[in-house]
């Protein structure tokens, strides 16, 4: 792992870097042999069904805690096979996690109406959130060029430092000279719901943006081996 | 446990699924001479194929849970007797006379459009057929928990190629095939049915291949892309081991295995390439793979 990885957590070591076609039972040994106190992954999609099929029922996920960074969208087609008391990210506010607003009650309700039994989780909420940028984009140009469809030079530059709500949330273009968006993150805990047979997250934490961005003028990396200066936390 | 033993027990069942589907890739190579890039996808077919068989098996309680690995052995067959005679007969036949890098080529075609094919058919979402998994419970070795579904298939693997030896080395078919793979010329001059023995051994290579499918399938999340990561792997198995030999696919396929538990137990980074490292090594020594033979080439 790179310096900020064991800046944030000391003595973590990387077992295994690439999906070979599914297979992780040899990482899954050296995981249990290592008897860690924490695992922590950021496989995603496929790759990481894969691993939780593999890793519950040999018990590494078992009284340990266990991290999945970008994980929300495995919870609807794994169901029960995910271990309660899993911490989950999202890669953002998004699915369950996104705060009751609105736009995110607007967008919830037009995703069960156009994909019934399917529970929006990043990759809608992430394609919402891009539409509604480019959106806010082409009102901002119409605006500045007296309500003329915009080129896209014009458009890109509406775009610089433009902010707009999205169903996760507040998300502005901050970094990169107004080039690099940033919004607000959150994680939570697993529980299965018999009732509703489903993955509920419980325990959310939210973060704000300026929380988990470093502020302009600095890169990811270095702001954390400083220690998150400047961060401002909820 | 010792760092060696989980090396060891972690590269066996490592091997055991790629040695099913190494074995039929290099069969078809003897018999055929043919490197068939589409491997990768018929193991990709197999494994939607029982995913899809199992979900309806389990789903419809159609009968004990442990009739679901006939239905796996099942969903195999029924690609490789849908799939072989028409692959083989309806679209390689037509390049035996060309050059070999046209065959390699048409293949690669056959590849994408199986990939595309499976897109199509089953989506692009996972597919699972965990059941079958957790039927065998937990194996504790050397104080690690291993799921005994790994072990049903090493077993599974073993017998394959014990099956596939005493088949080739014990019976008439067998060494009616082993004629075709020494010499085809001399063995249609002595009556040999050619062309049926081509469509058999195809067939059976894509059974070989949906096989390592299908019962791969319970331990992963069937989803499109698995069938370029087997065929890379396969690929460096047979050139392992020497194309067309299945000794050599059994020792490739465990040298790989081992090769890619140590390096995770011991090295992670090493991983990435240690598998080609292997085959750079051996055809840097021994070009022909190890267990083949150098053969004259005809004039």
């Amino acid at each position: 792992m790179s310096a900020p990885s064991t800046r944030t957590m000391p003595g973590a070591r990387t077992r295994g870097r690439i999906s070979r076609a599914g297979q992780y039972g040899t990482e899954i040994s050296t995981l249990l042999q290592e008897k860690p106190g924490l695992v922590y992954s950021s496989l995603w999609g496929g790759d990481l069904e894969a691993f939780v099929l593999q890793a519950a029922p040999r018990g590494l996920m078992k009284d340990r805690l266990v991290i999945f960074s970008a994980s929300d969208h495995v919870l609807q087609p794994l169901g029960n096979r995910m271990p309660d008391g899993v911490i989950v990210g999202a890669r953002g506010a998004n699915g369950q996690f996104a705060e009751p607003s609105p736009i995110n009650d607007w967008f919830v309700a037009a995703v069960a109406k156009a994909h019934p039994g399917v529970n929006p989780v990043q990759p809608h909420y992430r394609g919402a959130q891009g539409v509604l940028a480019v959106k806010t984009a082409v009102e901002k140009a119409m605006a500045a060029n007296g309500g003329k469809k915009p080129t896209t030079e014009e458009m890109a530059a509406a775009m610089v430092g433009q902010e707009w709500d999205a169903p996760s949330g507040h998300i502005k273009l901050a970094l990169g000279d107004g080039h690099q968006a940033i919004q607000s993150n959150a994680a939570g805990r697993t529980k299965w719901d018999a009732d509703a047979k489903m993955i509920k997250l419980v325990d959310i934490v939210h973060f704000a943006a300026e929380c988990v961005n470093p502020p302009p003028g600095i890169k990811s990396a270095d702001w954390i081996a400083e220690g998150f200066t400047g961060a401002k936390c909820n | 446990m010792n760092i060696a033993a989980a090396i060891f027990v972690d590269g066996l069942i490592d091997a055991s699924w790629l040695f099913i589907v190494a074995v039929g890739l290099t069969l078809v190579f003897g018999v055929l001479n043919i490197l068939n890039f589409a491997h990768g996808s018929l193991f990709a077919v197999g494994a939607y194929t029982a995913a899809s068989a199992v979900g309806w098996y389990y789903g419809g309680n159609f009968g004990p849970a442990f009739l679901g690995y006939f239905v796996m052995l099942g969903a195999a067959l029924l690609v490789a007797v849908a799939m072989g005679p028409l692959l083989e007969r309806g679209v390689l036949r037509l390049f035996y006379r060309r050059d070999e890098v046209v065959i390699v080529l048409v293949t690669y075609a056959l590849f994408l459009i199986l990939e595309d094919a499976t897109k199509l058919i089953w989506g692009v979402n996972p597919y699972y057929a965990y059941e079958p998994y957790g039927l065998l419970g937990n194996v504790s070795v050397f104080g690690l928990s291993y799921v005994g579904y790994d072990f049903a298939l090493v077993g599974l693997a073993l017998l394959t190629g014990v099956l596939l030896w005493l088949g080739l080395n014990r019976t008439i078919s067998g060494k009616v095939v082993l004629a075709v793979i020494h010499d085809r010329d001399m063995s249609g001059a002595m009556g040999v049915n050619v062309t049926r023995v081509f469509v058999l051994a195809f067939t059976f290579g894509v059974f070989l291949a949906a096989l390592g499918g299908a019962f791969t399938a319970p331990k992963i999340s069937v989803q499109p892309g698995i069938s370029i990561s087997v065929i890379l792997l396969s690929f460096a198995v047979v050139v392992i081991g020497g194309l067309g030999s299945v000794e050599g696919a059994a020792i490739a396929a465990l040298i790989v295995g081992l090769a890619r538990a140590a390096a995770i137990h011991l090295m992670p980074s090493a991983e990435l390439f240690i598998v080609y490292l292997v085959m750079a090594l051996v055809l840097a020594l021994r070009p022909e793979g190890l267990f083949q033979r150098t053969t004259t080439r005809k004039i």
